[in-house]
Order: C-alpha cells, then structure tokens, then sequence
C-alpha cells in the first residue's frame, strides 16, 4: 500500500451518523472551553477547532467540532455519542446563559473532501477559489436550478494532514452539491465517493482515532495521537490536571498505532506471554485483505523505536507496527 | 399575577452549609473594601476545572429568584438549587497566615479535589 498515492485522490464522503447542534447564549464559549481540551476562548467568528471532552480523569468522552459562526456555535459530533455529550455540557451547566438548539435546520448534514488535491476539486466544482487556511471557513452561495440561491459553509478542518475539506448545509442541500459533485465527475479523475466502511478503511490506514473505537473512556487523548487538539498554556478544563501531568511526565502508557498482519489476530496482542495492546479497529476484507488495524500499543513495548518493525504474536502471526 | 420569588428559607439546621466566624470576617472585611455596608454571599459551583467542578464564591446584598437562603453565624449564604445538591454539608473555612490558602471548602461530597483545590469531583 502506498499512502501517499492513495492520499492523492480526492475522497468525498457524507458521514450516515453525524449530528450538528446549535449552542447559543452568552456563556457559551466560556462554557465550553472551561469543559474541553482546546483554547476555544481565542477561536473567532467563522474559525473552527477540534475539542476534546474528557472525564476529570482524563479519558476521552468524544472529539467536537467547534465552529464559531457569528452569534453560535455549531457543534458537531458522532451521532452515537450526541446524548452523553448533551448529559455532559448538562451536568456542567449551572446558571450559565447557554442554549443548546437540536433540530437547527441550517446545518444538518456535511459533506467531508479528503485528500491532498481535494481544494483543487473544490476550485474546480465552484469556480472560484476557495482557499482557506487551517481552521478558518467561509460562505458561499451557489445558484440551484429553480430553487433559487442556496447558502453552504465550507470549513479547512485538516483532521487529515493532507488536507480536508468540509461543506456544511441542510441535508437538501448536501444531496444537491453531491449531485453536483457527481455531474462533473468526468472533469475530474481520481475521485472516490465513499461508505461508511470505505471512510472507516481510509481513516484507518491514516491512523486517525475514531469514535468510539478508539476515542473512549478508556483512553486519553495523548495515547489516541490527538495532541494537537489539547491547549497546555489555557488554564483549568476538566480532566486538565491529569493530562498535563500524563504529559509533563511522560506517563502516557499507550500509543495509537497501524498495524499489518496478513493473519487473523485476536483483538488481544501478547508477545512472549505479555500483554502488549489490543486491535480497535479493522479494515474491511476487500481493502487490502483486511490486514490493516488500528491499535493501542503499550509504550514499554514500543520504547525508543522510530522506524516500522515487526513482532511476532503469541500465536504465531507476524505483525508489522508502523512507526 | 406577578410570582413571588421563590427564595426558600433553611432555618432547619439540616444537612446545611456552614460558614466558619472566621470566614465571615474575611468576606465581611472584602465587603468593606468596596464600600458595602451590607454584605451577604452567594456560593456556586459551575462547570471547570481540573477535577470538573470548580467553587464560585462571590459578594452579594440580596438573593436571585430561585436561590436557598442560609443564615449562619450572621450572614446570608445564597445558593442556587443545582450547586445546593453538590454543596450540602460544606463548611466554608478561611485559612489566614503566610502558608495559609484563603477560602477552603471542606466538601463532604468532593470525591477527589485538585491539586490546588479550588475544584472537586463527585
């Protein structure tokens, strides 16, 4: 498998089981980033980050999307985990002036453009340039045939390195743009439209933490490679006082991992009767065998290892860990 | 009809919070300082902080709609009903000198409290 190839294309994927809620109120902002990892204090109108709730121990409750749009926020999580998120902010809300809105009709569904040429794709659909820096979003309105002029917000979101776009709109208006997408796909080669297991085989050989595979209350985010999205220098946030300990320490016990094995693993890894890690998540069979996982892996096992190596599990199958 | 502001009034002695003489004295002289002449209290806990539940202490002359009113050692705590439930029990202390931390909550439902204790868990 090359993935630098393989992150050429451009991939065009709506996830089935997402979910935006509108927060609003005065207290907001401060709400939020008093409950999760990232400074959302300094994050301005119309820019976006990655958040991370986690238990006052540290481990992961789920990753929001955070965009501040001028007078809401737009959050967004894994449909899945909507209702702990919403007992979460509930639990930690006092007399703070926040609104939580659930049935906002203006974003209901997204559409998410990956891949190092995925701009380019976007440029070339809408005819016009669309750059935006890390982080930063935009609207644009676009003429739809006899229903007049419809309004989508286009976020650089960046979850995958390489580049990552995202449009958010009402879920008629996604069905439009990806109709759109797919009239003009003969202009533009290299474009996969993906399913759910297909993004789940992509965001795997990436190694990008998942909801709730790898992002769970059993883990904390420095284990799940989610450093980026924690602020160290912001202050108090729940969980802050074990993270930046398991930080300045270097306690974190595990590390997320690709893994190759042409074999049939248990989820359980041992090597030599110890146990070293457990698999999260599989691609499907007909990527690539299914031999890609991902998986957490103590840290004592991997030490100081920079480069892929290969171990042999306890019943026999060698597995290779990309570094 | 106008609603009455549903202030409630604890003269039970129940499981309460209590403020310490000391205390007292502490928010009493603060009020001073910014030239109140009546002083009173209003204790909260809000979403935060490194164990997710911080201590919100803050001066006050009358209680909002919806606050428990508690009265000890001559002054009015107010507190509204969702911090009542993470606050009952508490005695609220002040620890002078030059080692001393000020304000200390001494919270019998805190499960775990952060390093510089100005937040809990339950």
């Amino acid at each position: 498998m090359n993935l630098a190839e393989l992150n050429l294309n451009v991939r065009i994927y709506t996830p089935s089981k997402y979910k935006f809620i509108a927060v609003k109120g005065k207290d907001s902002i401060d709400l939020l980033d008093r409950l999760t990892t990232n400074d959302l204090k300094s994050l301005k109108s119309m820019e976006h980050a990655y958040s991370l709730l986690v238990s006052p121990k540290g481990r992961m409750i789920e990753m929001l999307s955070v965009l501040n749009l001028e007078g809401q926020i737009i959050l967004g999580c894994s449909a899945d985990s909507l209702n702990k998120v919403l007992e979460w902010i509930d639990f930690y809300t006092f007399g703070e002036e926040v609104e939580i809105i659930l049935d906002q009709k203006d974003y209901q569904s997204k559409i998410m453009i990956m891949g190092e040429n995925s701009i380019s794709f976007i440029n070339f659909i809408f005819g016009i340039d669309m750059s935006l820096s890390e982080g930063k979003s935009m609207f644009i309105a676009l003429n739809k045939q006899h229903y007049g002029r419809i309004k989508l917000l286009i976020v650089n979101k960046n979850y995958f390195d390489f580049g990552h776009y995202e449009i958010y709109a009402s879920r008629e208006d996604v069905d439009y743009v990806l109709k759109l997408f797919k009239q003009n796909r003969h202009n533009f080669k290299f474009v996969d439209y993906l399913n759910d297991d297909k993004f789940n085989n992509y965001r795997i050989v990436n190694n990008l933490a998942g909801y709730p595979t790898e992002i769970n209350e059993n883990y904390n985010p420095l284990e799940a490679g989610l450093k980026k999205y924690i602020n160290f220098s912001k202050g108090c946030y729940v969980g802050q006082e074990v993270i930046a300990r398991l930080d300045t320490y270097s306690k974190v016990k595990n590390r997320l991992v690709l893994i190759k094995s042409d074999t049939e693993v248990d989820s359980e890894l041992i090597n030599k009767d110890k146990h070293i890690g457990n698999i999260t998540s599989y691609t499907s069979p007909d990527f690539y065998n299914g031999d890609y996982k991902l998986a957490y892996i103590r840290k004592s096992f991997i030490k100081d290892i920079e480069s892929d190596f290969n171990f042999i599990n306890n019943t026999g199958s060698e597995i290779k860990v990309y570094i | 009809m106008m609603n009455k502001p549903s202030v409630q009034r604890d003269n039970s002695g129940a499981l309460t919070i209590k403020i310490s003489s000391d205390a007292v004295n502490h928010i009493r002289s603060f009020g001073n300082l910014e030239g109140k002449n009546k002083t009173n209290l209003r204790v909260a806990v809000k979403g935060g902080g490194c164990s997710g539940l911080t201590y919100v202490l803050e001066l006050a002359e009358n209680p909002s709609d919806n606050e428990k009113v508690i009265s000890e050692n001559g002054m009015e705590l107010y507190v509204d009903k969702k911090s009542y439930i993470f606050l009952a029990g508490t005695t609220l202390e002040y620890q002078g000198g030059l080692n001393g931390k000020g304000f200390v909550f001494q919270n019998p439902n805190a499960k775990t409290t952060c390093g510089c204790g100005t937040s809990f868990s339950v």
